[in-house]
């Protein structure tokens, strides 16, 4: 993601987080513009819905703002994230409290799953319609096996595997240490690889090799 | 989760619990080691590790999402609040308030059944009525309020000082009294200032052993007072319970000193019960607008 950072870049950073912390506006959005992307996407897969996205990414950078004073240490990032992932868990509470159509949209009256309605920014405008609405199911597929996870599960693996943090950031993320980081992350992957080979997105392997022998009881 | 080839003796006990550890270089050399010569033995746990890499693979693939807007802080956004009933009710101060009123709320409940125990009726002579209700509430109808009454009451000054220790004693017993029955009482407190203080010490009434005793004093109380000063008293009776006309007029002495000291209290102890209510109810208020 854009905000990489080099050793000049922390530095650079390092100023601003000062500067926003004495009251610096423009110096805070200078680390608004830096990690919006990121924080958008964490919200985004968190909460699997654009507008409810929108407006996590929104609460937690005015959150941000307003205890930047606070913030102490070097990891901003994960500080960022860390107010990221705790507004949108109260958002999946209040969620699972009243349930309402943010939720429903996606899910047919029926139960029936819909595809995800979702522009795909990221697509390779170069691959032919076809091949980009398999891409656009598969991801949305992945994207509703994320939301079976367990809200633990589902932070540890969007912050590991779709944005690439070290299971120690991670682990700062989520206030947990780096042994509960482990466990979530293989649970995650186990509950995820399950649900895939169910659909026929991951193949069996192991049912390859056993020539179909396998038995059914894990599903 | 089935085991699909039972050969975990060929490299060791199984590492499904470190395969993620692993392919993503989380274990120590020495684990790292382990696992690796365990997963070119074990089928079973190769087959994992596999498909957990493929798995990974599709998430690590998953589409960054161009964010559909600047989120920067605009200075409006950030504005000091603008008033002071709005900055009370702002969703970050709300859970503060709420257990603030919460706390002012337990206080007040705790300074009224303070103040009522010793002032006002309790819980046993509250529910008097209905063990007297053929004898003691036709004549609480008609009647009587307890200064006027005092004069003539039958009991002697002697009597009411004899009766005082009792009261005392009996009064500790008290706080037991539920909760709803004080805050029941507390309208009553405020519009009747004296009243409402004066009918509560009424030792004999409140002793359940004694029951049977007061029946004919309160009769005497009543009678005296209809003959003393009928106006005052419907006046002053009207919103007093039957249960404070069944039992007032037995502690003229007492009465006194409880009209001395208690006319501001229930003034008082009102603004704040309904500072109180009004506290808790802005702040559910807000939560609920916070969600």
């Amino acid at each position: 993601m854009p905000e990489a950072i080099d050793a000049l870049d922390g530095e650079e950073e390092a100023r601003r987080i000062a500067a926003a912390q004495r009251g610096d506006l423009a110096a805070f959005n200078w680390l608004v513009l830096r990690y919006q992307t990121r924080v958008y996407n964490l919200c985004y897969r968190m909460l699997s819905d654009p507008d409810a996205a929108a407006d996590a990414t929104q609460e937690a950078f005015l959150s941000a703002y307003k205890a930047i004073e606070r913030f102490r240490g070097e990891q901003f990032r994960a500080w960022l994230l860390r107010i990221a992932t705790n507004g949108c868990l109260d958002v999946l509470r209040s969620r699972k409290r009243k349930p309402t159509q943010s939720l429903d949209a996606w899910v047919g009256s029926d139960g029936e799953e819909l595809g995800e309605p979702l522009p795909i920014a990221d697509l390779d405008p170069s691959i032919d319609p076809e091949a980009q609405t398999l891409r656009a199911e598969l991801v949305a597929t992945v994207q509703r096996g994320l939301d079976t996870l367990h809200d633990d599960q589902r932070i540890a693996l969007i912050l590991v595997d779709v944005q690439g943090l070290s299971y120690e950031e991670a682990a700062i993320v989520s206030s947990a240490n780096l042994g509960t980081m482990k466990s979530r992350i293989n649970r995650a992957r186990a509950r995820m690889r399950d649900y895939l080979r169910e659909r026929g997105i991951v193949p069996s392997v192991g049912e390859l090799s056993s020539q179909g022998e396998r038995s059914n009881s894990d599903k | 989760m089935s085991r699909r080839f039972d050969n975990a003796g060929a490299g060791g006990t199984h590492v499904r619990d470190e395969l993620s550890a692993y392919m993503d270089n989380a274990l120590s050399d020495s684990e790292r080691a382990r696992v690796r010569a365990h997963i070119e033995s074990c089928l079973d746990c190769r087959a994992d590790y596999i498909e957990l890499r493929a798995t990974r693979q599709l998430m690590r693939d998953m589409p960054t999402i161009s964010p559909p807007r600047a989120f920067t802080i605009r200075p409006e956004m950030v504005a000091p609040r603008t008033g002071f009933w709005q900055g009370l009710l702002s969703r970050r101060l709300s859970p503060a308030l709420a257990s603030g009123s919460a706390l002012a709320f337990a206080l007040l409940v705790l300074v009224l059944v303070g103040s009522y125990s010793s002032g006002r009726p309790s819980s046993a002579s509250v529910a008097l009525p209905q063990n007297f209700a053929p004898a003691a509430g036709p004549m609480a109808g008609e009647t009587s309020v307890a200064r006027n009454a005092a004069p003539s009451n039958e009991s002697s000054p002697d009597g009411d000082q004899a009766a005082l220790p009792t009261a005392a004693m009996a009064r500790p017993a008290q706080p037991a009294n539920p909760p709803a029955v004080q805050s029941s009482g507390t309208p009553l407190a405020g519009a009747t200032t004296t009243a409402g203080a004066i009918d509560a010490l009424a030792p004999p009434a409140q002793l359940p052993s004694k029951l049977a005793a007061p029946t004919p004093a309160a009769g005497a109380g009543v009678g005296a007072s209809n003959i003393g000063s009928p106006t005052t008293t419907s006046l002053q009776n009207r919103p007093t319970g039957d249960a404070d006309r069944s039992t007032q007029g037995y502690n003229p002495s007492e009465n006194r000193v409880s009209d001395n000291s208690s006319p501001l209290l229930p003034a008082l102890e009102m603004t704040l019960a309904l500072l109180g209510v009004a506290l808790a109810v802005g702040a559910v208020l807000a939560r609920r607008r916070g969600e």
